[in-house]
């Protein structure tokens, strides 16, 4: 015996012992040297593998070192294509035959480790595919006289392990040389395409109807024998037969499917296989049902050449009545199940779904056929599967339901096609289908009845909202093809439910909110019937122009269809229904068409009674009254011009309860890394919701605003309690750094911004007799955050608070508070962080848009200092991508700001005594940015910052006077030209890009500007300087004047462009 | 606290290309973490996972083998015995989940009919190469598929749960207490991963692609 075998066997034992010793790492480092060296060793795990024992039967070594063994015979016989040495493959071919015959035919077949019994078949597969086409043609006969039955047994039968050996044989060829999603996970490789081409087309020469034969004459014979036993008694014995038998029909049936696909069609569908297969669709085993399935629906996805011959197919196949029948059995069974769910059943149900499915979409591409005859008995075909197609779309498993989807959708293009191409009126028999398909998506749209959504998980929900989506496009496509069928089913169910409900009628949670639900979306599906706004709700007699609506009485006129559903829905009262999903699906629906409440008027206070109590804003469910927070602010906002001054009073005394501020901390999952304090402001909890609620309050104090004094003590109520606060919390969090304090600080902040953003911006220009709201409060709002911030400015979140908060004081207040935004800047800079500079030059911007000239002086200050400190940011290179990202933003946020300045006039910051000295970096700032290539978007907003610069400065004062800066042509010729012109020519700028080509755009606009702005000068520049410079012919820069001076923007980007992907290379 | 010998205790084969994150889910279980059996350095590390569910305590050794082709001991060899699997691909490479086929066959021919996960891991990171909809492969051979994001224990037991309710044969099995878990490394986007549902639920909708057919 060769002592390496024993040494081998040693290196294994070791390494699979899960109490590793010493010598572990040593035995896994010896056999990856025998795996690596296969071309060596492979003789050695041959005889490792079949190398009988003493007593005859059994192997000499242990499992794990035979399974060992077959994978470095793997190793040897994988991925390559040449043949075997003929000693080898003598050797090989031998053994592997010896073995067949001692182990499965006398043998036990590896009873006790059936894992070899696999990875065997794969081995033998590989050895197969190395040797098929020329070393051993007769592979498949030589196996099939292996498998016959034993002339010296008694049973006829075949031997069930050489049976099973050779269906997972087959399988695993079929997986080498026609699995595409296998072939799709390999890497490509020319030769292995080649010969698996080879393999394929040598078998269906030389084999395939052999193969054939013996696969479904051995399913044959277990068949037989399976209804033998099964009505026999069942003796343990006779148990574990029967076992074996559905064991063999199992895997001769996934064989069957997996060749059906790359032979020859007439082998596989025949007199005899139909039948077959519809015998076994139906077995009492359920893994023979599955398998049988997908081999039905390969044979029936089949790629034929001939429409023809494919209609022929499914007709002899006559699957459409074989699944009629099964779909109506198995519903039947599903009742009688009841509440006693059984998945492998619904999963059975489920595959012949799509089964269904598969036979659908066929004939649906064969009824778009160009024959005639083909196209007339395809669609018939297919009417014919539509009512067992509803059928399983009514299922409850929405996992059964679903598998149908793909063939009705294509049902349903098909028709709404023919409604585009033809004037007749729909067939009896179309309508009578759209009308059952109705019925079937309104009733899956319901929830299911004994699940109440809020204990659902995320996944549940998320599940049922997309399958509702769905099912809507289906009634959208439906909707197409006959809209009034559509749009009266859905009113007809909606309107009953809520009159049934309104009259006393007990209905159901779920009912309840399908009705709702469908006035939600009555407004999507009707939306091409019904009008906009108003319109969409009452029947208005023509357009009433904007002047005239407000004196218009919408009352008078008839409501539309939705406009009828949406009075009903709140006049059930069915807000009152005493479940949290109708309650908040009518919230929602109402805050949906607020233009409804304009032309009903008396609907707007059951709506906001609702609204307020504890269906709406004082519910006890905590995620209700955040849901409503938000809707409430909502409707609040589009009806406020309905709401009398009386109902807006008494609405904020009912939500001023709710105006307290509760700070939440959260619990930490890892305290040492994260901080309390930035958790809790990041995770604010319901306060998240709570501030639109201040919004709400701020809208409705804002509607007062005819009476000056009324609206300042109404502000002031609102205001007061929560800046009462501020200084308890200051002093707690200035003592004792109490985070509770400090949140609570953070969040008043935001509700007191929050209150000023519910009222109206204050205009640009003040129109006459425009009555101003209460500024002393806000002024003294400004001044309470101001001093918090003072006190507080080492706090981010306090800093990004003040900024939330006044970026909103600013619109109704206007320049009233512009003199407390010195000491704001202060305090906000001094502690800064990097990663704030963008948020605080966007909050500049804004201010700057605001208050326009008011901003002068803050700006003056201000803006060499922070071009400096941009400037220098940029300069340094980014340590990572969360610096990167910083850049990124200060770079935006800046360029932003420059673009604010001009946009408010204010150009004149750059001039100003303070900040002229420091004009000159910043337009090398510009000048180094618009070359920046690896930032097409900065590379742009600096051209459009400079073109406006070109705007104010170098056009030529009319008068004779001197332009605003002198000598900044000089700075356009000699720099700002130059450096665009290289930009272009650079290889890197790919013309290819879309955004960089945009620059292109940005560089030729440019141009113009400069040539508008200068005139004759630059043009001249252009044709007799810098061109010539630039080695362009006289000609052509002749005409790049020409068109610089005359063409329209969009033309001469256009042109110039052009030019620079010539210059590209591109065309 | 139950006799360790009597816990119902399954062998579960953990399986997947290198660096799609195998190791750092399975660490994310304390105890189980603390209780694992080292192995080997290269191999195989086997972890005693326990829930405690409402029938009582279980347990899943799971056998984290090693994903690179170089540091693969007996590879498949592992498998042998297995009841359960993973499969672990990365949602943000290409090439871990084009590789799911091969390790859910080799894991099918050794452990023939056990019930398999397939992992979509780092769904935390915003780049997604293999967008939720793109994942068809458990449909096609009808296995169940979840989202997970190790780092930040998004999903952590629903692997774990659905394997435990196959295997006990029961689909009212729950989890009576969350397992300890180490901390989040990173913060999940509840958006985003609420978008990941329903992007899954879409996707479970829409007909899988026909495979070619070799014709005649």
């Amino acid at each position: 015996m060769d002592p390496e075998l024993d040494q081998i066997t040693q290196a294994i034992l070791i390494a699979s012992d899960p109490s590793q010793t010493s010598l572990h790492a040593q035995a896994l480092e010896y056999l990856s040297s025998i795996q690596q060296n296969a071309q060596m060793t492979w003789r050695w795990a041959l005889a490792l593998f079949v190398e009988p024992g003493a007593e005859g039967n059994e192997r000499k070594y242990p499992p794990q070192v035979r399974f060992f063994a077959l994978r470095v015979l793997e190793d040897f016989l994988d991925n390559r294509f040449d043949s075997l040495g003929s000693e080898t493959f003598k050797i090989i071919q031998e053994s592997l035959v010896k073995y067949i015959q001692s182990e499965y035919i006398y043998g036990p077949a590896e009873v006790s480790s059936p894992f070899l019994r696999n990875k065997f078949s794969h081995t033998l597969s590989l050895f197969f595919l190395r040797t098929y086409v020329e070393q051993w043609p007769t592979f498949f006969t030589d196996f099939f006289t292996l498998i016959s039955p034993l002339e010296s047994s008694s049973s006829s039968s075949f031997n069930p392990h050489v049976s099973l050996l050779l269906f997972h044989l087959i399988l695993e060829i079929s997986g080498e040389v026609a699995d595409q999603m296998l072939k799709a996970a390999r890497i490509h490789n020319p030769a292995r395409h080649t010969r698996d081409g080879r393999v394929r087309d040598a078998v269906r020469e030389r084999d395939a109807a052999g193969i054939n034969e013996a696969v479904l004459t051995i399913i044959a014979a277990n068949v037989e024998k399976l209804s033998k036993l099964r009505s026999a008694s069942g003796s343990a014995e006779s148990r574990k037969e029967l076992e074996q038998a559905e064991e063999v029909v199992d895997w001769g049936i996934r064989t069957f499917g997996s060749y059906v696909g790359w032979v020859d069609i007439n082998l596989t569908v025949t007199p005899t296989t139909v039948p077959l297969l519809f015998t076994l669709i139906s077995d009492a085993a359920l893994p023979i049902r599955l398998a049988t399935c997908v081999a039905v629906s390969r044979i029936v996805s089949k790629g034929l050449k001939e429409p023809g011959d494919k209609l022929q197919l499914i007709k002899v196949l006559a699957l459409a009545d074989v699944l009629a029948t099964l779909e109506e059995r198995t519903r039947k069974e599903q009742i009688v199940r009841g509440e006693d769910t059984d998945e492998g059943e619904e999963s059975y149900r489920e595959a012949l779904g799509k089964l269904l499915n598969v036979l659908g979409l066929e004939l649906c591409k064969l009824s778009e056929d160009t024959k005639d005859d083909v196209r007339t008995e395809a669609t018939r075909l297919t009417d014919q599967t539509l009512p067992v197609m509803l059928r399983f779309l009514a299922d409850t498993y929405d996992d059964t339901s679903s598998t149908v989807f793909p063939f009705l959708s294509t049902v349903l293009l098909a028709h709404k096609k023919t409604r585009k191409t033809s004037a007749e009126p729909i067939s009896d028999a179309t309508r009578a289908f759209l009308t059952s398909l109705l019925e079937v998506l309104l009733e899956k749209l319901r929830w299911d009845g004994d699940e109440d959504p809020a204990d659902l998980d995320e996944d549940d929900k998320a599940a049922f909202e997309v399958l509702r989506k769905d099912l809507r496009t289906f009634m959208d496509s439906v909707l197409v093809i006959d809209p009034s069928l559509v749009t009266g089913a859905v009113q007809t169910l909606a309107m009953n439910t809520l009159n049934a409900y309104q009259n006393g009628v007990a209905v159901k949670w779920n009912d309840a909110e399908l009705a709702v639900y469908l006035v939600y979306i009555f407004g999507e599906i009707n939306k091409s019937g019904g009008g906009k706004g108003r319109a969409a709700f009452c029947e208005t007699p023509a357009v009433i122009d904007k002047e005239k609506r407000k004196l218009t009485d919408y009352s008078e006129f008839a409501l539309t269809v939705h406009g009828q559903m949406l009075y009903t829905l709140v006049q059930s009262r069915i807000s009152a229904y005493p479940h949290h999903t109708v309650t908040l699906q009518f919230f929602e629906t109402t805050t949906r068409y607020t233009d409804f409440f304009k032309v009903r008027k008396e609907c707007i206070m059951p709506t906001l009674h609702a609204m307020i109590d504890q269906r709406g804003l004082h519910n006890q469910d905590s995620s209700v009254r955040a849901r409503m927070f938000y809707l409430f602010h909502r409707f609040i906002k589009e009806v406020r011009n309905e709401i009398s001054l009386d109902l807006s009073a008494s609405l904020l005394d009912s939500i001023r309860d709710l105006l307290s501020i509760q700070a939440d901390l959260p619990e930490l999952d890892s305290p040492e890394t994260q901080d309390l304090l930035t958790e809790a402001i990041k995770n604010p909890g319901i306060f998240d919701s709570q501030i639109y609620l201040f919004e709400t309050a701020g809208i409705l104090n804002s509607l007062f605003f005819k009476d000056p004094t009324q609206s300042e003590t109404l502000l002031r109520s609102i205001v007061e309690s929560l800046m009462g606060e501020l200084p308890g919390h200051l002093q707690a969090a200035k003592v004792s750094n109490d985070v509770t304090a400090i949140v609570k600080i953070h969040h008043i902040i935001m509700a007191l911004g929050n209150v000023a953003k519910g009222f109206p911006e204050l205009p640009s220009t003040l129109p006459e007799g425009y009555i101003l709201p209460p500024l002393e409060v806000f002024r003294e709002i400004g001044q309470a955050i101001l001093v918090c911030l003072e006190q507080l400015n080492v706090v981010k979140g306090v800093r990004d608070a003040t900024r939330f908060a006044f970026a909103r004081i600013v619109a109704p207040t206007g320049s009233s508070i512009t003199y407390l935004i010195p000491p704001l800047m202060v305090n906000l800079l001094v502690h800064s962080e990097p990663s704030e500079l963008a948020d605080f030059m966007n909050f500049i911007g804004l201010l700057v848009h605001r208050l326009k000239d008011a901003m002068f002086q803050v700006l003056d200050e201000l803006i060499t200092p922070l071009t400096t400190h941009v400037s220098q940011l940029l300069a340094q290179p980014a340590s990572g991508t969360d610096d990167a990202l910083t850049h990124g933003d200060s770079k935006k946020g800046y360029l932003n700001l420059l673009s604010s300045i001009m946009t408010a006039k204010l150009q004149g910051v750059f001039l100003s005594e303070r900040n002229k000295g420091q004009l000159e970096g910043l337009l090398e700032m510009m000048e180094r940015l618009v070359i920046d290539l690896t930032d097409p978007a900065g590379q742009r907003s600096a051209l459009q910052f400079l073109a406006r610069c070109v705007n104010v400065w170098a056009v030529p004062s009319p008068d004779g006077a001197p332009q605003a800066l002198p000598g900044f042509e000089r700075f356009i010729y000699e720099r700002l030209i130059p450096a665009t012109f290289r930009v272009l020519s650079l290889p890197e700028f790919n013309t290819k890009d879309g955004q960089v080509m945009m620059v292109s755009y940005e560089i030729a606009s440019f141009y113009q500007t400069v040539a508008k702005a200068r005139g004759q000068e630059t043009l001249d520049f252009f044709v007799s300087a810098f061109l010539p410079s630039q080695g362009w012919p006289q000609e052509m820069a002749l005409d790049f004047v020409t068109k610089l001076r005359d063409l329209d923007n969009k033309t001469f980007k256009k042109y110039f462009t052009d030019i620079v992907r010539a210059a590209h290379g591109g065309s | 606290m139950s006799d360790p010998k009597n816990i119902p205790t399954f062998k579960l084969v953990l399986v997947g290309d290198g660096g799609t994150g195998k190791t750092t889910f399975v660490k994310r279980h304390l105890t189980g973490e603390f209780e694992k059996k080292y192995i080997a350095t290269l191999g195989v590390e086997v972890h005693p996972l326990t829930f405690t569910t409402n029938f009582g305590t279980i347990c899943f050794n799971v056998w984290d083998t090693a994903g690179q082709e170089k540091f693969g001991g007996l590879r498949d060899g592992y498998y042998i015995q297995g009841q359960c699997g993973i499969i672990m691909f990365d949602v943000t490479s290409r090439i871990t989940y084009k590789n799911v086929p091969n390790w859910h066959r080799d894991l099918e021919r050794v452990c023939e009919s056990i019930p398999i996960v397939l992992c979509g891991n780092k769904v935390d990171v915003k780049e997604r190469k293999v967008k939720t909809g793109a994942v068809t492969f458990h449909r096609k051979k009808n296995i169940q598929y979840f989202e997970i994001s190790a780092k930040s224990n998004y999903n952590f037991e629903k692997p774990f749960l659905w394997l435990a309710r196959k295997l006990v044969g029961n689909p009212t099995l729950e989890f009576a207490a969350a397992p300890a878990l180490a901390p989040a490394e990173v913060e999940i986007d509840p958006a985003l991963m609420r978008v990941y549902q329903q992007e899954l639920a879409a996707a479970e909708a829409v007909p899988l692609p026909d495979d070619e057919d070799e014709g005649l």
